[in-house]
């Protein structure tokens, strides 16, 4: 069909310019994936009324700091130095950002013509209370370790030290200087997420914790405004007339729904309710295969191995029960697009110093094989698993999770005679007995990077690490760990990265199960909406279809 | 009777505290943490910081001090889910959907179970009989998801009469009030035609109806009375129970009321939440208790205060 | 034989007769055949003979009785009559409608939906009775204790049930499991300790009328004793909606182990109940709806039928009914 001839070649030349700018060297645009819909505009004419309602799911606050979802509406209704575009980094609110020679300091000149929503300019003020805020201790910001790249930020966070010892100075009302304590690959990436979005320092002392909850207070600096929020029902977004960009912005109003059952979603997308689902199963995705967009998520599912368990430490047994998974099987039974994985950095994650995605460098560390695994099960004392006990799999509620369980059970079972009791329980408790070394002898793991960096989950697996649910304590990792923290050449970084991959998983302290992907569906009026690679919607420059 | 009605919502007062008290300490004992679900993706000194924050480090008898000092204040507390936020602030805001859609269904499967109990009763064993019986048995054999996605592909998606989420138009309200009805009028059905049999074979209703009198004076003025006794302490607790809100109803057709915040707060480990939420039906409760006993003195000569 | 007669001196002032005197001379002796003149031919029967004769009749509650008989007969043999077992995952099988080879289908593991309905009903049918029955315990002489005893202790116990009624099911599941471990009679033991309050209140409400009435203080008179009052008079006059609100509780509760399944505290995989079976079909419904189906259709059936058995029951029951 027309539609889809024309979405390949767009994917394809996002591809080609993706990579192109990869072979430059430029440190911007990883883990962005471009647009859905089909990217040619100008084709059909524009509906009268630009109105788009989707599906999201609901946060318990649209402060920056505290939104605990995938901060989409955030990142609608705020905007930081630099933003996403239809997949590709580019400056925001920044006009200007210089890095010094040794990569330690960031001089940010923001642009003139940026206002809030109530009129007032955005000033360095603003930025620079909204970071030492999330800084702040007694604010207890939860994702507050993405500003620990800066001098003394931890510090401070802990305590440790005076507000005036981190590293960010003001200039003048439009300049100001970060300070890291190390060079970043990833700082300008981060300085788009959520962790450095500005607000209103009035605001926030006047009403308090709640001021993002009231159209009347939330006050933002975004392409968008909100008009009306009723919760667990529904937010209404709209164009801000002082956001720079306004004349650029096609669509006039965003409603957003907040269904949270997908069967439900469904039906309100069938009756054209909603124009966006977010959460289709794979076979309803299969029955609109059209307007049906896959993208691979900036997210890993894997097993973390109690190592020091009796039996589990030895990493035969480990390495045995990692290749008698087939994982493929996995992901048909799962069918949404989910893809195999052999490593727990995503998939997407690309590597700087080489021309590709991360994993692809090296290929995986292991091959899944049923004889080996058994033979391997054999040579550690327990052949054809007589004599083994049966292993505890622990796992949160939901039925992706329980099923993943139950077929990876049933592959231990049939091909190494492992039998396996399942845990379900409620997140909660299932994260507090994760970190208890015994609770679980397996359990799944999943993490949703926010940017691109692979240190991120290989991070977890130093011994001093308190997320560290494998309880690996391999004294060769963590030096490699402390190296390369400490890095500044790319080529090396990246080289050290990849010898923890290894180490990692050859000694198969975790088992890689798959990577999620993202699906969703998209009405066909419905053009150029981007998607991240964290799975946010931009609607900046979306626009609808008559017709 | 008002030394007696005083001196149940003292003895209403007391338990709410200590039911607030059993409230808290039972979410605390439970494995998890409202950090927990999030833990993965924190830093040590964030969480502890959040946990300092809401003076979770302390220990638990200070934590539980300082929640009853709060309680005796009036104070529920602000949520842990909802930063900023005070309990009572998120419990107003939603109890207003609730209610509406509690009310409306409440005068809904009244109407209907009654008057489907009554006439079943009225002529035991017959076609009718059998009829009311079947139809507000379906009430209790299906389970309320599966009715509600049901009603919603059938009006919502392919007849295309209601909205499919939302309270917006009273059109909205039709789905969610039959999906909470359903149970009711099935219990309601039952309840009220074996009490008014009962009431209807008292040797003065006998006698009433052989001097003559017409069946539905009868009904209304004899048997009625009486029969609405048991169908009153099913209606009490039902009352609660639709106040609280269905966590599926609410959860399915997209309705901004609390009917989600109870489930919800657990599995966050949403403490204050929860006690609030705990603290609001137990008072529900407790006032629909008082008000049901005050009207079986009132129906009921027979019964007689304590 | 009388001894004292008395003379009755009968004063007719139309007839102005002489008065008849009524002494022994005048009555006739009958002989004891006369006695058995009045003899009825039928043995006397127990309450319960008489409720089951009763429940006999009833024509629609055998039916159901029948129903269910061969339903639970199918739960417990099918499994072991079938190839295949509710947890053989056969992933190249997945989703597939029903067949010759699976009556039922295959679920997205693989699994033959027709044994994991018949598994499902017995976790569900075990949760929904043995609650059921629990609760009807628990409650009922809760209730009826409650309402005899009267004046303090009633208000106490009740301020008590109201405790109970107001802590949310699933912090009893969270406990329970905590303490004792995940399995299908914590999740029993929840629902019963959840809703035995509701049965409590209405025996109480029944008691309480029935407790002024005159019957009660005929038998306190004769000298009963104050369990014998409670269960041989209050309580057994209250069967009618005891009855009634237990067999409600029977699908109340089976529905409540489908609610904790749908947050994540109910039966733990890979048993399954109807309940967990039809929540995880509800976000396939439009292109696997009979995974949806065939448990709906279970829980339905069996609902009905054990409604028309209670409905059996009640009428059976009830002393004052006369059929």
């Amino acid at each position: 069909m027309k539609t889809n001839l024309k979405r390949l070649i767009a994917v394809f030349l996002a591809a080609a310019a993706l990579s192109s700018l990869a072979a430059c060297g430029s440190p911007a645009s990883s883990g962005s994936q471009g647009s859905a819909g089909s990217a040619s505009s100008g084709e059909g004419t524009l509906a009268e009324v630009q109105k788009i309602v989707y599906n999201c799911v609901e946060s318990s606050s649209y402060d920056p700091i505290r939104d605990d979802q995938s901060g989409e509406i955030v990142a609608h209704m705020f905007e930081g130095v630099y933003c996403w575009d239809q997949g590709e980094l580019v400056l925001g609110q920044g006009k200007s950002v210089e890095v010094s020679e040794d990569g330690l300091t960031y001089t940010i000149t923001l642009r003139d013509d940026i206002y809030w929503s109530d009129g007032e300019p955005v000033t360095s003020d603003d930025f620079i209370y909204s970071w030492m805020r999330e800084l702040d201790p007694n604010t207890a910001a939860k994702y507050v370790h993405n500003l620990y790249s800066i001098k003394n930020a931890q510090a401070y966070n802990s305590g440790e030290c005076d507000a005036s010892e981190v590293g960010i100075e003001k200039v003048d009302d439009k300049v100001f200087t970060v300070t890291l304590s190390a060079p970043s690959i990833s700082f300008e990436e981060l300085l788009a997420g959520n962790s450095y979005l500005p607000v209103r320092q009035d605001i926030v002392e006047t009403y308090g914790e709640s001021w993002s909850l009231k159209p009347e207070t939330c006050i933002g600096n975004g392409p968008f405004k909100m008009v009306s929020y009723t919760p667990a029902e529904k937010m209404v977004l709209q164009k801000n007339e002082n956001y720079y960009g306004v004349n650029d912005i096609i669509i006039e109003e965003l409603e957003i729904r907040f269904i949270t059952e997908s069967s439900v979603e469904q039906i309100a997308y069938e009756t054209g309710d909603i124009q966006i689902a977010v959460k289709p199963t794979a076979e309803t995705c299969q029955k609109y295969t059209d307007e049906a967009t896959y993208l691979p998520k900036l997210a890993t599912m894997w097993l973390v191995v109690d190592c020091q368990g009796d039996v589990l430490q030895d990493p035969r047994v480990r390495q045995a029960l990692s290749m008698a998974i087939d994982r493929q099987a996995l992901c048909d039974m799962l069918g949404g697009g989910e893809t195999p994985a052999y490593s727990i950095v995503p998939k997407t994650e690309k590597d700087y110093s080489a021309d590709e995605y991360f994993v692809d460098v090296h290929g995986p560390y292991f091959s899944e094989n049923v004889e080996e695994a058994q033979a391997l099960l054999a040579e550690a004392g327990y052949p054809g698993g007589a004599g083994f006990p049966e292993i505890s799999y622990g796992t949160s509620s939901g039925t992706e999770y329980e099923n993943v369980a139950q077929a990876i059970c049933a592959m231990w079972k049939q091909n190494l005679g492992i039998t396996c009791s399942i845990q379900v329980e409620d997140s909660s408790a299932f994260v507090a007995h994760r970190k208890e070394q015994g609770y679980f002898d397996v359990a799944r793991y999943t993490i949703s990077s926010t940017c691109s960096d692979p240190i991120i989950p290989l991070a977890l697996y130093g011994s001093t690490d308190s997320n560290n649910d494998s309880h690996y304590a391999n004294a060769e990792y963590d030096a490699l760990l402390d190296q390369a923290r400490a890095e500044g050449d790319v080529g090396k970084r990246f080289d050290l990265y990849h010898q923890l991959d290894q180490t990692l998983i050859e000694d198969a302290a975790v088992i890689p199960l798959y990577y999620p992907s993202l699906k969703y569906l998209i009405k066909p009026t419905v053009q150029d909406v981007g998607i991240s690679s964290t799975g946010m919607l931009e609607f900046k420059s979306a626009y609808v279809l008559a017709g | 009777m008002v030394k007696y009605v005083l001196k149940r919502i003292l003895m209403g007062v007391l338990t709410i505290f200590i039911l607030a008290s059993v409230a808290f300490l039972m979410i605390r004992i439970v494995p998890g943490g409202p950090f927990d679900a999030d833990v993965a993706e924190m830093s040590e000194e964030a969480y502890r910081n959040l946990e300092m924050k809401y003076g979770l480090d302390k220990p638990l008898y200070v934590q539980y001090a300082v929640f009853m000092t709060n309680l005796l204040h009036g104070d529920l507390g602000e949520s842990l889910q909802y930063t900023g936020t005070p309990v009572a602030d998120l419990i107003g805001r939603g109890i207003g959907a609730t209610a509406r859609l509690a009310t409306c269904a409440l005068i809904f499967s009244v109407a209907v179970g009654l008057a489907l109990g009554i006439s079943a009763s009225l002529r035991p064993d017959s076609g009718l009989d059998r009829f009311c019986t079947a139809l507000s048995t379906i009430g209790v054999s299906l389970p309320n998801y599966v009715v509600a996605i049901a009603l919603m592909y059938v009006f919502a998606q392919k007849l295309q009469w209601v909205p499919v989420t939302g309270l917006d138009s009273y059109k909205s309200y039709f789905l969610p009030v039959i999906a909470l009805s359903l149970n009711p009028i099935a219990h309601l059905t039952k309840l009220s035609k074996t009490s008014m049999i009962d009431a209807l074979n008292q040797d003065y209703v006998v006698l009433a109806r052989a001097k003559g009198m017409r069946t539905g004076r009868v009904v209304c003025l004899h048997a009625l009375k009486n029969a609405l006794l048991p169908v009153i302490t099913y209606i009490g607790p039902l009352i609660s129970s639709l106040m609280i809100g269905s966590f599926v109803v609410e959860n399915m057709f997209t309705i901004p009321g609390i009917g989600k915040m109870l489930a919800t707060s657990i599995t966050m480990r949403d403490y204050t939440t929860l006690t609030g939420m705990v603290i609001f039906y137990g008072t529900t409760v407790i006032v629909i208790g008082i008000i049901v006993d005050l009207i079986y003195v009132l129906i009921d000569p027979r019964v007689k205060y304590e | 034989m009388r001894s004292n007669v008395k003379t009755i001196q009968v004063r007719n002032s139309e007839l102005e007769q002489q008065p008849v005197i009524i002494s022994p001379d005048l009555l006739e002796h009958l002989d004891d055949t006369e006695k058995d003149r009045e003899f009825i031919a039928m043995e006397s029967r127990t309450f319960l003979q008489d409720a089951w004769r009763k429940f006999k009749k009833n024509k629609l509650a055998m039916f159901g009785a029948g129903f269910l008989a061969v339903f639970v007969l199918i739960i417990i043999f099918g499994p072991m009559v079938s190839p295949w077992t509710y947890d053989g995952i056969d992933l190249s099988n997945m989703n597939k409608g029903p067949s010759m080879e699976h009556l039922f289908g295959t679920d997205a593991l693989g699994r033959d939906v027709f044994v994991r309905v018949l598994y499902g009903g017995r976790i569900s049918l075990t949760v929904g009775f043995v609650s059921a029955l629990l609760n009807l315990i628990i409650g009922t002489l809760y209730g009826g204790t409650a309402a005899y005893i009267g004046g303090r202790a009633d208000q106490i116990m009740m301020r008590f049930v109201d405790i109970v009624y107001s802590i949310p099911t699933m912090l009893y599941v969270l406990l329970i499991t905590m303490v004792f471990g995940s399995s299908l009679g914590t999740v029993i033991a929840a629902i019963a300790i959840s809703s035995w309050a509701s049965m409590a209140r209405i025996v109480r409400s029944q008691v309480l009328t029935l407790k002024e009435q005159e019957f009660t203080l005929a038998a306190q008179a004769l000298g009963a004793s104050g369990k014998r009052i409670l269960v041989k008079y209050l309580l057994l006059n209250s069967v009618g909606p005891i009855i009634v609100t237990a067999t409600l509780n029977v699908p109340t509760a089976v529905f409540s182990e489908a609610f904790l399944s749908f947050v994540g505290c109910g039966v733990a995989i890979p048993m399954a109940s109807w309940g967990t079976l039809s929540s995880d079909a509800l976000s396939n419904v439009s292109t696997y709806p009979y995974q949806l189906f065939f448990p709906v259709a279970a829980i339905c059936l069996s609902m009905f039928a054990l409604n028309f058995i209670g409905d059996g029951l009640s009428s059976a029951f009830d002393p004052r009914r006369n059929k």
